[in-house]
């Protein structure tokens, strides 16, 4: 009776499992599929080509990142890219700057206050896109903040959206990632060896919670990548890979298709690389603790 | 001169009283432990002198030094934990080394002291590990090493032993002792555990409810209990309640005991409750001068080494221990035996 049970639910299982590989394999594999058929009665990877490596004068976009005064002509498709990975490892190095201590602070001195922190980080979920940016807009892109009358100012505003818009997923990352070490006794060992605040969350506390923040760089990688509302929005000139995979999708027949397979990898290849980074030498690893 | 001195110390929580009016002076070099059961503020006094907590009245001093409103990563005092603490992200010498760094001591100095302390707690060939690579007991040594390395004034130690198994713990016992008498550090131990407590320190605090009940060394706790309570947390304690005699005697269940000490605030018919210790009841045997009373045996437990016999008189009941030996013939529940112990080993307690 039992082996019996046990061989149907396995039987379940393996079928919800197919089922919801299928229904992430397939739209796949027919994209790719459908990629491939850019030229009648072939299969090459056309599409792919011109996605990379035809500029077409018009297409030829100037990437002024202007933090970093870098200015480079490239094929829309890198450019854009470029772009908005910059603005993606901005977004990261500020949310990490903020959510760390704040989520650290709330862990180790006003516990009370987590739901409250928690019902904030997830507001971005429950605020359309949409609104968020004209709420950014307005307050914002007017005085006295004035913030899009410069392009630093725009990037920056777009880099503090991208902040808001990733902050369910990256405090909860952290969040887990405090969960997971007894932040207290760490934080009495080192003030009782004489570090100050700024050493115990860069020397102890940020290296302790690699795992949970590389995740978090990961979320935000990838939400940045590909956002639209607000980057089309602060620069309408479809600098943003966003904003350029949506024209293309507009203008284009078997291209849109090559671009989804490519973003796919390079997610991919991002995702790959965050796990290897985050396995590092297996000296962030927790036995022992709490 | 007292080198570590908590004055009138008080913290409250709240409506809690954690600690009150918690007064002691450490000498230089002297390991003195707080012993209590849990809740009786001996961590929180421990974290007021750490300065986790900072007391609600009172003043602290080290050294002569006032250090009530230091924050404790200017105190320059070494604390271990019951967790162990160590820095997960960090190899064992890091660890050791983390303090020496945060005083932005000389690479090479830092270097010598990581040695000295591998060696001192035997751990040499270990520096490269993580603490994930370690035994809980190694793990302890390391942040034993880790609090020592910055030589701090004042070494800490909130239940250190607590998470290891009773092998372990008895070995980094001594470990503890060995390394204190041989760096002369002036040392606080925090535990519930009245052996480690007794084995380890010059001398002991014992607290109950926030409150000191008795300071002494480990000798004049065990044997001269102040209060009930110690007496009964420090050692398995019996004790027999009966009433104030007109002779400076007390009366239980109607047979005379004589005490050595005397019962100068109680007046004949008050109650009076005298505490003996198991191993001063002797069965059916007494020597010259002994108090005499008729006992019955209510049960008896074979411990090994010795025979625990459950005892009452007048209701009291309580326990005598007999050394085993192969021509001891244990009583047997509901027999009458006469039972005998010293009249300086029976003491009044409160």
């Amino acid at each position: 009776m039992t082996g019996g049970r046990s061989l149907a639910a396995r039987l379940f299982a393996w079928a919800i499992f197919i089922v919801c590989a299928a229904y992430l394999i397939v739209p796949l594999a027919t994209q790719f599929d459908y990629s491939l058929r850019a030229r009648r009665g072939e299969i090459g990877f056309t599409a792919y080509t011109n996605v990379l490596s035809i500029p077409e004068p018009d297409k030829v976009l100037q990437v002024q990142a202007s933090p970093l005064k870098i200015t480079l002509n490239l094929p829309r498709f890198y450019s854009s890219l470029l772009f908005s990975c910059l603005m993606a490892v901005l977004t990261i190095i500020v949310s990490t700057a903020i959510v760390v201590p704040t989520a650290y602070w709330v862990h180790l001195r006003v516990p009370r206050l987590k739901p409250v922190i928690e019902f904030f980080t997830v507001l971005p979920f429950a605020i359309p896109g949409i609104v968020l940016t004209f709420g950014l807009l307005r307050t914002y892109s007017g005085p006295p903040f004035s913030l899009t009358n410069t392009e630093l100012g725009t990037v920056a505003l777009l880099v503090g959206g991208y902040t808001i818009a990733v902050l369910p997923y990256t405090y909860r990352s952290v969040d887990i990632g405090l969960r997971a070490i007894d932040i207290r006794t760490l934080t009495e060992a080192a003030r009782s060896l004489g570090a100050g605040w700024p050493a115990i969350i860069l020397q102890v506390i940020l290296p302790n919670l690699r795992v949970a923040v590389l995740s978090a760089a990961l979320l935000t990688f990838a939400i940045a990548i590909g956002e639209y509302t607000l980057a089309n929005f602060l620069f309408p000139d479809e600098r943003a890979f966003g904003s350029y995979m949506a024209s293309v999708g507009n203008n284009k027949i078997f291209e849109p298709a090559a671009l989804t397979i490519i973003s796919f990898v390079l997610v991919w290849i991002l995702v790959l690389l965050i796990q290897r980074v985050g396995r590092g030498t297996g000296q962030t690893q927790m036995t022992g603790m709490r | 001169m007292a080198y570590l001195e908590l004055i009138h110390l008080r913290k409250v929580f709240g409506a809690t009283v954690a600690v009150e009016s918690f007064d002691l002076d450490v000498a230089k070099g002297e390991f003195v432990s707080f012993l209590g059961p849990s809740g009786c503020g001996k961590t929180t006094t421990l974290r007021m002198i750490a300065g986790f907590e900072q007391p609600t009245e009172g003043r602290i001093r080290i050294d002569g030094e006032d250090v009530t409103d230091t924050p404790p990563n200017k105190r320059r005092l070494g604390m271990v934990f019951q967790s162990y603490a160590l820095f997960p992200n960090m190899t064992v010498a890091d660890n050791i080394a983390f303090g020496l760094r945060m005083a932005k001591a000389p690479a090479q100095l830092i270097q010598q002291r990581v040695k000295e302390m591998l060696a001192l707690i035997q751990m040499e060939g270990y520096g490269k590990r993580y603490s994930h690579q370690l035994s809980g007991g190694q793990q302890q040594r390391v942040a034993l090493a880790r609090a020592l390395a910055i030589q701090p004034r004042v070494l800490l130690l909130d239940e250190p032993l607590s998470a290891l198994d009773a092998k372990i713990r008895d070995e980094l016992r001594n470990e503890i002792r060995r390394i204190q008498q041989a760096l002369h550090i002036t040392t606080i131990y925090v535990t519930h555990d009245q052996e480690e407590a007794l084995a380890l320190s010059d001398r002991i605090v014992v607290m109950n409810a926030g409150r000191v009940e008795q300071v002494g060394t480990p000798f004049d706790i065990y044997n001269r209990p102040q209060t009930e309570f110690v007496a009964r947390f420090v050692g398995t304690l019996s004790t027999l309640r009966g009433t104030a005699g007109a002779d400076g005697c007390v009366m239980v269940g109607g047979q005379p005991v004589r005490l050595t000490q005397p019962l100068s605030d109680k007046r004949p018919g008050d109650a009076v409750t005298i505490a003996l210790r198991p191993e001063t009841i002797t069965l059916n045997g007494a020597a010259p001068g002994d108090n005499r009373l008729i006992a019955k045996v209510e049960g008896v437990t074979f411990l090994g080494s010795i025979v625990r016999v459950q005892l009452s008189v007048n209701g009291s009941t309580f326990v005598a221990d007999a050394l085993n030996n192969p021509n001891f013939t244990p009583p047997h529940a509901g027999d009458t035996v006469a039972i005998s112990f010293a009249p300086e080993a029976a003491r009044v307690v409160e």
